[in-house]
């Protein structure tokens, strides 16, 4: 059984990319007493260089504490950050390889989009004509060169936004974090916005650490995916391993839609659903005999048919029609419902009427078995 | 040095010589000030440093008979409550008149509102001196005003209009009116004007609207706006100067004399003091009943 | 009440257009300003007799600036202006640098406090209370007592503003230096000063415009020597209503109007966040 501790969701890094960015039992505690509140609950994680990863969680979950530990604009209650190894906790931001881009853009409002721009060279002492000629760069790589002189109360908040990446980029920071860049952009241009990072990213090498709580987002743009919640860290992977293999309720129920389906365990692989039938899942985990577990299982990997053998039973209660796609609510037992979805493919029409029975099953490979605990 | 030491230096090299500009040149005076007001007076009017007493306190409400009894003493109690009064007067008129002109304010676009305010704030900057004196060229027997009266017609003397309680009250309000403006058009102004609308629409009519629903929401302002007032007026010392001619004094003009013509340092001190204290005394009624309302009204 | 709810093409509940509110401004601003438009209209009467107008000169105005007392008088206010002022914003700079930010130590509220204390209590009791101080000192009356007793009260005024600024700043943009390699000294210098400077010199203009109307606090403190034109203008006035008075009233209310439109334009909010999109 996954329990979800810090470490076990961790893969042994030394099998893996070097690492650019480390946290190792970070704890962050704000305010003391009564009043204490634990931001960051002993969390470990290893970035690698070159990856796009994603923090996601909703608010108050800690991701921007931990983005701002790892900038040095917080200190750890315990614990430290590592950056190639070494140790960051005793270097004030402004001696640390890493650079911010903040929600709100935080520009210099006395300076120009290109003064913004230089002013980390700058800062690092670097001559005049490797600052002039970076700026040039960055400029172009975000499109920007127009604007160079405008003072930045003159731009749109989309080109404040590029500026905001284009300053944190010229200095070649070896992290670049994101701290929900694009949460003030309407739609379309937060599209655009997401495509545009994605390339940045591969194309620069740099490793971009991205903070949302928004999970399209995370899927879309990601390497690995940290799912956070309550100042831990609860499931580290891929998108497709964060989708497909939840390993922790919360992060089942915080991506996607999911169905919650509580069961009995039979032995290796087989789980009972009272009154219902049985169900296998291909995961390795081990839930001793007689124990209960929740099964996790997406909507659209539920294939729904006539009812027949090897097909467990159902009644269709509600159909709601989606465009793309049609969801159906079947009715398994008193209280246990299912939501299965099936695209509106004309070449394979199924139509289910409220009321009809049906009869549904789901591939080994789609089902995940997570705790009983209702954390 | 600890990094908690730097700390404590840095702050104190910022914020020391301001603050100690402050508690050498006005609030050791001040405790002077209340030293003084318990010490004799010598013969030059001075003070006697090595006599403690209280006679200049006693002084305000008794005076010594020739047999050395003492006899109460309208004449100071007199002047104060006239400040109180006059001050109360300048009050009550300023609400009076600023109340509607916020209120209209209030309910302007933005554009005209950011032009009345500025209309409003400015003649506070103005040099008050002036603007009192400009009201001494109205008031006077040929001054303007009784010049347009007489050439009118309408009267055939010259009204009194200057030099009196009637002028030092003209003179307090025009001073002081912009004050009483500003807070309560900063309330009203966070007053959403759709709750009037639902008032109405819940059948309540203009009175009951203005009772119910914008005083309630006003009245931090209102309230800021009086003791922004108040206090001032009741320390005035150029308008009952101006246009008191000697003959309507308030505490501050008084206190002013003790410096002058009357020198009586430790009886200027008492009253200073009491001044203080009046002063005082309000505004720590008012941030206590308050003080979160100030807060936010800043 | 009866409703009519096409008077005024507005409905009642339409509290724009209430009866009553646009006449009790009309009335307010008549009342604020014709004293001082009166002023500086008989400032340029030809008549001596100030109430009875014959035709326009400028000839008080020349007399004022060729008076020998009224210069001088002019001459000192502007010394202990500029000089208080430039002295009262640098203290108070310093001091609302550090008082803005959101960390509390001890005494905190207390020292906000004082720093509001001058301008809370009547100005004529710390002026008698200094006066007493500086003779109990043996210290002379002048000038220097009188700039002063000036510092202290132009303090609040530059304090208050300028600590408003620095409250409204952006903390983000600070962090964004920090991370950006600029170090304490340069994000000052490069980043929070810039940004400052507006709200200092705004300050500095209200504090000026403080000093230079000061009445009672220079009255007091001051010697032989230190008449400033407030001073001249009050014994000129305690004396009689002369036409160079009026002359001389209307250039300081002039004076105080240009710098306090100054002081605002300086002040302004350049926080306008975004161009179009």
């Amino acid at each position: 059984m996954n329990t979800s501790t810090p470490s076990s969701t961790q893969e042994p890094s030394s099998t893996q990319a070097p690492c650019a960015v480390s946290a190792r039992s970070l704890s962050k505690v704000f305010g003391s007493g009564s009043n204490a509140f634990k931001a960051l609950d002993n969390v470990s994680v290893d970035i690698r260089e070159n990856e796009f990863f994603t923090l996601l969680g909703p608010s108050g979950c800690g991701k921007t504490t931990l983005l701002r530990l790892i900038a040095g604009f917080e200190q750890p209650t315990s614990g430290e950050v590592l950056l190639d190894g070494e140790d960051l906790s005793a270097k004030p931001p402004y001696q640390r390889p890493v650079n911010t881009v903040f929600q709100n853009y935080a520009l210099f409002p006395h300076m120009t989009v290109a003064e913004n721009i230089s002013f980390g060279l700058e800062m690092l002492g670097r001559p005049k004509d490797q600052i002039k000629s970076v700026t040039a760069n960055m400029l172009r790589l975000v499109q920007l060169e127009a604007m160079a002189d405008r003072r930045i109360t003159q731009i749109s908040g989309g080109q404040q936004q590029r500026v905001a990446l284009a300053r944190a980029l010229a200095p070649q920071p070896k992290v670049l974090l994101l701290d929900e860049p694009l949460s003030a952009l309407d739609l379309q241009l937060r599209k655009e916005m997401q495509l545009e990072l994605k390339r940045l990213q591969t194309d620069t090498g740099i490793t971009f650490v991205f903070v949302t709580h928004d999970q399209d987002e995370a899927l879309t743009m990601s390497d690995r995916i940290a799912v956070m919640n309550g100042g831990k860290i609860l499931q580290i992977g891929t998108p497709r391993e964060i989708y497909d293999k939840p390993q922790h309720r919360f992060v089942a129920g915080f991506i996607g839609e999911i169905n919650l389906v509580p069961v009995e365990a039979m032995g290796a692989h087989d789980y009972a659903i009272a009154g219902v039938g049985s169900l296998r899942s291909d995961e390795a985990s081990v839930v001793p005999k007689g124990d209960h577990a929740v099964l996790a299982i997406r909507p659209e990997r539920i294939a729904l048919s006539a009812p027949g053998p090897g097909k467990l039973p159902g009644v269709v209660t509600n159909v709601v029609y989606h465009g793309t796609d049609t969801i159906f609510h079947i009715r398994l037992a008193d209280g246990l419902e299912l939501r299965a979805r099936s695209q509106n493919n004309t070449a394979r029409i199924q139509s289910f009427a409220k009321g009809d029975q049906i009869g549904w099953t789901v591939d080994a490979a789609s089902v995940s078995v997570l705790a009983d605990d209702p954390s | 040095m600890t990094r908690a030491g730097k700390n404590i230096l840095f702050r104190a090299l910022l914020i020391g010589p301001a603050l100690l500009a402050i508690t050498v040149f006005m609030i050791i005076p001040l405790g002077l000030m209340a030293y003084i007001s318990f010490r004799g007076r010598d013969y030059s009017g001075g003070v006697l440093w090595d006599q403690f007493t209280a006679e200049a306190y006693v002084r305000l409400f008794f005076e010594s008979e020739l047999d050395g009894t003492l006899a109460l003493n309208f004449n100071y109690m007199y002047i104060i409550l006239r400040s109180v009064w006059l001050s109360f007067l300048t009050m009550v008129i300023s609400l009076a008149v600023g109340l509607p002109v916020a209120m209209f304010m209030a309910t302007r676009d933005a554009k005209w509102k950011a032009v009345l305010v500025f209309m409003v704030t400015l003649p506070f900057w103005t040099n008050l001196l002036v603007r009192n004196y400009a009201w001494i060229l109205l008031l006077r027997d040929h001054g303007i005003i009784n010049s347009a009266l007489l050439w009118l017609g309408i009267i055939s003397e010259p009204l009194p209009l200057l030099h009196n309680s009637f002028a030092v009250a003209v003179g307090l309000t025009y001073s002081f009116l912009p004050f009483m403006v500003l807070p309560i058009y900063a309330s009203l102004e966070k007053i959403d004007l759709r709750l009037v609308e639902a008032s109405f629409d819940l059948y309540a009519n203009r009175w009951q609207t203005i009772k119910r629903v914008i005083l309630p929401l006003a009245f931090p302002g209102i309230v800021a706006g009086c003791v922004l007032v108040f206090v001032p007026a009741l320390g005035a010392y150029i308008t009952p100067e101006l246009l008191g001619g000697g003959k309507t004094l308030m505490i501050g003009n008084l206190i002013g004399f003790q410096f002058g013509a009357a020198r009586n340092w430790p009886f200027g001190a008492a009253l200073g003091m009491f001044l203080l204290a009046l002063v005082l005394t309000s505004l720590w009624l008012y941030a206590r009943r308050y003080r979160g309302d100030l807060e936010r009204l800043q | 009440m009866k409703i009519n709810p096409f008077r005024n093409r507005a409905f009642p509940g339409d509290a724009r257009h209430w009866p009553g509110l646009f006449t009790a401004t009309a009335a307010f601003f008549a009342y604020v300003y014709l004293p001082i438009l009166i002023l500086i209209a008989l400032s340029f009467n030809e008549n001596r007799t100030v109430t009875i107008w014959t035709g326009f000169s400028l000839d008080w105005y020349r007399m004022a600036f060729s008076n020998r007392d009224i210069v001088s008088a002019a001459t000192n206010s502007l010394i202990i202006a500029s000089v208080a002022s430039v002295s009262a914003t640098t203290l108070a700079t310093l001091a609302a640098l550090r008082m803005a930010s959101n960390d509390r130590f001890l005494g905190k509220t207390g020292i906000n406090a004082v720093f509001a204390l001058p301008i809370t209590v009547p100005e004529i009791v710390p002026a008698v209370a200094t006066l007493m101080f500086f003779a109990s000192l043996g210290f002379t009356f002048g000038l220097g007592t009188v700039i002063i007793g000036h510092i202290v009260f132009c303090i609040p005024f530059a304090y208050l503003p300028i600590r408003a600024r620095l409250e409204g700043m952006d903390p983000k943009i600070g962090e964004a230096a920090a991370d950006l390699y600029a170090n304490p000294v340069q994000a000052f210098w490069r980043v929070t000063l810039p940004q400052l400077v507006p709200g200092v010199l705004s300050g500095l203009v209200l504090a000026f415009i403080i000093s230079l109307d000061d009445f009672v606090t220079t009255f007091f403190l001051g010697g032989a020597g230190s008449t400033t034109l407030p001073i001249y203008i009050f014994g000129l006035v305690r004396t009689g209503v002369t036409p160079e008075v009026n002359a001389i009233s209307s250039l300081m209310l002039l004076l105080s109007l240009s710098l306090v439109s100054l002081s605002l334009f300086l002040g302004r909010d350049q926080n306008r966040k975004t161009g179009p999109d």
